[in-house]
């Protein structure tokens, strides 16, 4: 039996898990080499002291500091109503309405008729008048003309899509709706602005 | 300290009586406290966590290195034991729920500090102020033991690694058994018999010069 294998196996064989087989190869092994035989002493030295160590004491008032922290609900386990509060906490209810209404935008999900909206169903809350594209023609650094199309129809969409951002989020029970769907449409308009430059 | 103690009805006493008698085949000596508290009676809880308190302490002082940390940490594996106890299902022994509870317990706070912050702190306190002496030793031959012997044995605990150490503490220090330590620490038998061996081996190697120089080249 090597030498290496020896030493991993003399704690092993120090609490007897090894086989009688096992046993009888490593007792040759240290039969053969004062080295190992050492090394067993130390183990043994190293084992004894471990086990020589006491048991610290507990603090004297730790029971009751644990039977009081009980008493106080510390321990009480956690409800779904508890998580339920918290949905509505302002640090986790504003971003949650604001991923939702989001999403909404975005999958083009009608709106409507969202419990608290002022609105009836199928009332038009807000009207755009067709008008037709302006066209006007810009002068770049080198003199040459481009042509640009302004859509006066823009604005009046975006605020259409402000009001039903508002309409979801006094849905959702959120005090600052105005102005955070004004915010929020900022940035759908930043987002589109980014995009379409890409695109370019 | 005053306790309330709780009114069973004849349903609860029976059902009560039923688990007792399943605990009793693991011969567990925690079966009747533990079916009390888990019908309600907060006096059983606070005569287990009496009855537990300096085992889960020194199980924390031992993987912690100080005894802040241990208190702090063992009132918040209590905590945890009475919010999970309903968890407990009796299949094992009490003590071994607990052991698991407070090694979870230790081995969070270890990971939250950082093992080598925690490792670095520990030592350096150790150095200044000296390891918390214990008032009463484990067994008559702890008395054998000088206070020097225990603070290089706690500081060369210190270096080892949380898995090796904690396998090491449940066998040596606290004289579990391999299979107890494998549902505590929720691995094989043959990973726990492993890190006992190798935590020995490592240990070793640390107290080495001490082992030899405490008795001119004889060992201990």
């Amino acid at each position: 039996m090597r030498t290496d294998r020896v030493r991993a196996r003399l704690s092993a064989y120090l609490e007897g898990d090894v086989s009688s087989r096992e046993a009888t190869r490593i007792e040759a092994a240290l039969d053969a080499s004062s080295e190992l035989r050492e090394e067993l002493r130390e183990l043994q030295a190293t084992v004894r002291l471990l086990r020589g160590l006491p048991r610290p004491e507990a603090p004297p008032a730790l029971t009751e500091q644990v039977v009081a922290r009980v008493r106080a609900g510390e321990a009480d386990p956690v409800r779904w109503r508890d998580w339920l509060h918290r949905l509505f906490e302002p640090t986790f209810a504003v971003p949650l309405a604001a991923s939702v209404a989001a999403l909404l935008v975005f999958l083009g999900i009608p709106t409507g008729g969202v419990p608290g909206g002022e609105p009836a169903p199928g009332t038009p809350i807000a009207s755009v008048a067709p008008s037709a594209p302006v066209v006007t023609v810009a002068h770049d650094t080198s003199g040459q003309a481009t042509p640009r199309v302004r859509n006066p129809n823009r604005a009046a969409l975006r605020m259409l899509r402000r009001q039903r951002l508002q309409m979801m989020l006094r849905g959702a029970g959120h005090p600052h709706s105005a102005s955070l769907a004004s915010q929020m449409e900022g940035d759908i308009v930043l987002a589109n602005f980014s995009e379409g430059r890409r695109r370019r | 300290m005053s306790v309330e103690m709780v009114e069973a009805s004849p349903a609860v006493a029976a059902s009560r009586r039923a688990r007792a008698a399943a605990v009793a085949a693991i011969e567990d000596p925690d079966a009747e406290l533990v079916a009390r508290w888990q019908d309600g009676d907060q006096a059983a809880f606070e005569a287990l966590v009496r009855r537990h308190e300096r085992r889960v302490f020194g199980l924390l002082m031992r993987m912690l290195g100080n005894r802040d940390d241990a208190l702090d940490v063992a009132q918040e594996a209590f905590l945890n034991l009475h919010r999970h106890g309903h968890r407990f299902r009796r299949e094992a022994r009490f003590s071994t729920f607990v052991y698991r509870v407070a090694a979870n317990a230790a081995l969070n706070r270890r990971r939250s500090l950082g093992r080598r912050r925690a490792r670095e702190e520990a030592l350096a306190r150790g150095q200044e102020a000296g390891f918390d002496r214990p008032q009463t030793p484990r067994d008559p031959e702890a008395a054998a033991v000088g206070a020097e012997a225990q603070e290089q044995v706690q500081s060369a605990l210190l270096k080892l690694p949380d898995d090796l150490r904690m396998a090491l503490v449940l066998y040596d220090l606290e004289g579990q058994s391999y299979g107890d330590i494998a549902q505590t620490l929720q691995i094989p038998e043959g990973t726990v018999k492993s890190r006992i061996h190798r935590a020995r081996n490592a240990l070793r190697e640390h107290l080495r010069s001490f082992v030899v120089a405490e008795d001119g080249g004889e060992v201990l």
